[in-house]
């Protein structure tokens, strides 16, 4: 009985120090995850939308939505903040040169699609996760440097400033098209009443 | 327009040929494409911040839409979903492959215009323009200067200025504004009988140089300052690494004397000899101002004070003079040396002058007061630094001492060279000294360790005589008597390069730019070197009569300008100082 008294003890005690809060947020699409007290410092935005909450009270809370950030999206961001939860968060200097250096966990991390990589730079805009931001901007950088005009057009999908406007004037064009077809239209109608 | 639809839908159904259902698809498209033009126009409106390339992007997005719609008219499509949907990922890629094969190259057209947007992103026209700019942070200013010419839209993010102004220090030298360099010497060329400046502009060019450099301030500057000096910077080290060279000059005076001394501070030339006088020339407008006189012998020593208001000279008759740079007046007579005064050091308004008499002596330039006389040396003084407190001194009895300038006491006296010390650096903060000497060994200094125990560093290697040196964090590069350059790690003791191609002793060396080391020697050529690569860039200045006696006496530059003093001992080569011009307007 003693031993049994010890062990419940042993357990009372370690409870709290190792269980973390944790915290609902839910996507636009609505999935829901769980992200760490710890982790949720990472974000800027939900750092402050948490920090006025009891901790009492987590567990009986609605999911904080996220109406801008998609599931798996929001999925990734989360990852992210657990794997880097407890460091510090890059301080932003403009007047120096970035000399951001990406660790190994994180190269393989962002090695994604570009579409999925400007979800996740446009997500971390709005979530105000500036640590992932520079990374993503760095992949993004990577990408860019020691290319030549022509190859950044084929990497970024950009066509050039003829095609652009090649573009724009055939737009432009099917646009008159479209509202004279609607004209012709009107003027059918008013003869057939007549 | 959905009724004319349908209409197309039946008759496509009900014909047998195949062809025919095809028709029918690309129709439909096209119909699809006018509406997602027409809604492209109205969401650029709506999205202020993306540019105007996002359009063929959203065009091609909205393609996407298209199956959808097309699901809701023909109930074969929804059916084929539905059993698609049932498949696992294998069978499905499985079906992919077997539809592509079933279909022509109209729609596989279309299929990738869906699918590019997801492995291609243009993120700097897509994303707001702060976080354009966090990825432009990363890049150098080489590959900006790439991103510009990829389309408008990233010319105009990669020119906001705070992405230049980020650049490291490195990258944007701070360079004086640009110069004229077409009046009065400047009018013709360098370039005469017996005078060879490699790579020099034709004449005919010439005017159209001078033409285009008479706007100083172009179309970047005024919309992309930054950028603007970046590209200057860039064009400038260009100028002295491989471009033509764009202007050049001779000053023609002290004739069949020679030119001893020569430094540049701003737009003001010195130049000292043994005629006994120092000329003072506005390099920009290619003329002497003044000329000093009043020596009564050749002049061996002179300086230009840190503000530029004062210029003193040493003399072999034992005096030292202070004039004014503006109007060229005299305004003291320092007497005290009973013998040659042979060099000198400033800093700030306090002139410290070493002497063949063994002495050196302090003065106050301002007022002319001499302040206090430095006896140790037990013979001549041959070179010194000073940095306002301390004092170092070089001279023929082989040895090296520290002074403190405001005690006249001997600090420290450096031993160990064999022979006499030619020349001396001084680096305060860390408390360096280097000397060369003609025992042909360089040696390191850090006067703050044990006394006997000063010397970190003896570089060996030259044969000869070292004439000049230029220190850099742990680089030393060093010119001697022996036509070699060397390079050394003072860290590690070791020679990191050595520059053969003078045939002769090298009289100058300067150290500009990050890696670029101009020499100039007896042997009558102005040589450029890159200090990093080990190799020579190019020859700057070609004497037909180097080896006759034509030589290089001196050798001083700005960021922009290079100016070498000519001459010869057997009267082959008139005295006169050729001037070359590397500077660049903004573009």
């Amino acid at each position: 009985m003693i031993a049994e008294a010890a062990a419940v003890e042993v357990q009372a005690n370690e409870a709290p120090v190792v269980a973390p809060i944790m915290y609902k947020v839910e996507s636009n699409d609505g999935k829901v995850f769980e992200i760490s007290d710890e982790a949720v410092k990472q974000s800027n935005i939900l750092s402050n939308l948490i920090s006025t909450c009891a901790p009492e009270d987590v567990a009986s809370m609605d999911p904080i939505p996220i109406t801008n950030v998609t599931g798996n999206i929001l999925k990734m961001v989360i990852e992210w903040c657990e794997k880097h939860k407890g460091e510090a968060l890059p301080v932003e200097d403009d007047s120096v040169p970035k000399n951001i250096n990406v660790p190994e966990w994180d190269t393989n991390f962002l090695k994604i699609d570009n579409e999925v990589l400007f979800d996740l730079i446009v997500a971390c805009n709005y979530l105000d996760v500036p640590g992932l931001m520079n990374y993503g901007c760095k992949m993004v950088a990577n990408m860019a440097i020691g290319k030549s005009p022509d190859e950044l057009r084929i990497i970024f999908a950009i066509p050039t400033d003829e095609e652009d406007e090649a573009a724009e004037r055939a737009a432009k064009e099917k646009a008159e098209a479209e509202k004279k077809a609607i004209a012709d239209k009107d003027a059918a109608e008013p003869s057939t009443s007549k | 327009m959905w009724p004319r639809n349908d209409v197309h839908m039946d008759d496509g159904s009900m014909t047998p040929e195949d062809q025919e259902p095809v028709t029918d698809n690309d129709m439909e498209y096209n119909d699809n494409g006018e509406e997602s033009s027409y809604s492209n126009g109205s969401s650029s409106s709506y999205n202020a911040d993306k540019l105007s390339s996002s359009r063929p992007l959203q065009h091609k997005l909205d393609l996407s839409a298209s199956p959808s719609r097309n699901n809701d008219l023909n109930p074969r499509v929804e059916h084929l979903i539905a059993l698609f949907k049932d498949l696992s990922s294998a069978e499905q890629m499985d079906a992919f492959t077997r539809l592509l094969q079933e279909s022509n190259m109209t729609n596989i057209r279309q299929l990738r215009a869906i699918i590019e947007p997801h492995f291609q992103r243009d993120f700097l026209s897509c994303l707001p323009v702060e976080l354009g700019m966090k990825i432009l942070h990363n890049l150098t200013g080489y590959d900006l200067l790439k991103v510009a010419q990829v389309s408008k839209n990233w010319k105009l993010i990669s020119e906001i200025d705070k992405i230049w102004k980020s650049l490291g220090v490195e990258e944007f030298k701070h360079h004086p504004d640009p110069t004229d360099r077409v009046t009065g010497a400047w009018q013709g060329t360098a370039i005469a009988a017996g005078v060879t400046i490699p790579d020099h502009i034709q004449p005919c060019d010439l005017n159209v140089h001078r033409f285009l450099k008479l706007q100083k301030f172009g179309d970047i500057f005024e919309r992309a300052a930054d950028k603007s000096r970046y590209l200057r910077a860039d064009k400038i080290e260009k100028n002295w690494n491989a471009n033509p060279i764009m202007g050049s000059a001779v000053l023609r005076g002290h004739e069949d004397h020679v030119i001893t001394c020569m430094q540049i501070h701003d737009d003001v030339l010195v130049t000292g000899s043994d005629d006994n006088t120092l000329k003072v020339w506005c390099i920009d407008k290619g003329e002497v101002m003044y000329t000093l006189v009043g020596h009564t012998g050749g002049v061996w020593t002179s300086q230009i004070s840190q503000c530029g208001r004062y210029i003193v000279s040493g003399s072999t008759d034992r005096t030292v003079k202070v004039w004014s740079t503006v109007d060229g007046s005299l305004l003291h007579t320092l007497q005290g040396h009973t013998s040659t005064v042979r060099c000198m050091a400033m800093a700030g308004s306090i002139l410290v002058t070493g002497s063949r008499d063994t002495t050196l002596r302090v003065w106050d330039v301002e007022s002319g007061r001499h302040l206090a006389t430095l006896h140790g040396h037990h013979a001549a003084v041959r070179c010194v630094q000073f940095d306002g407190t301390t004092v170092v001194s070089g001279g023929y009895d082989f040895t090296v001492k520290i002074w403190n300038a405001h005690t006249g006491r001997c600090i420290r006296t450096l031993t160990g060279h064999n022979n006499r010390v030619y020349s001396l650096l001084f680096e305060s903060e860390r408390s360096i000294v280097c000397s060369g000497s003609l025992d042909t060994s360089i040696r390191v200094w850090d006067f703050t360790r044990p006394e006997g125990q000063e010397c970190v560093a003896l570089l060996q290697g030259h044969t000869s005589l070292t004439s000049g040196m230029q220190l850099r964090g742990n680089i030393l590069v060093s010119c001697n008597a022996d036509s070699h350059v060397r390079v050394w790690d003072i860290h590690e003791g070791t020679c990191v390069h050595m520059l053969s191609g003078h045939r002769s002793a090298i009289t100058s060396l300067q150290w500009f730019g990050r890696n670029m080391v101009a020499t100039s020697s007896d042997d009558g050529t102005v040589k450029l070197w890159d200090i990093e690569r080990g190799a020579l860039i190019r020859d700057l200045v070609t004497l037909d009569s180097g080896g006759n006696g034509g030589c290089i006496w001196r050798l001083c530059s700005t960021s922009t300008m290079l100016a070498c003093a000519v001459g010869s001992r057997n009267n082959t080569e008139e005295t006169k100082v050729i001037l070359l011009d590397f500077d660049a307007v903004y573009p």
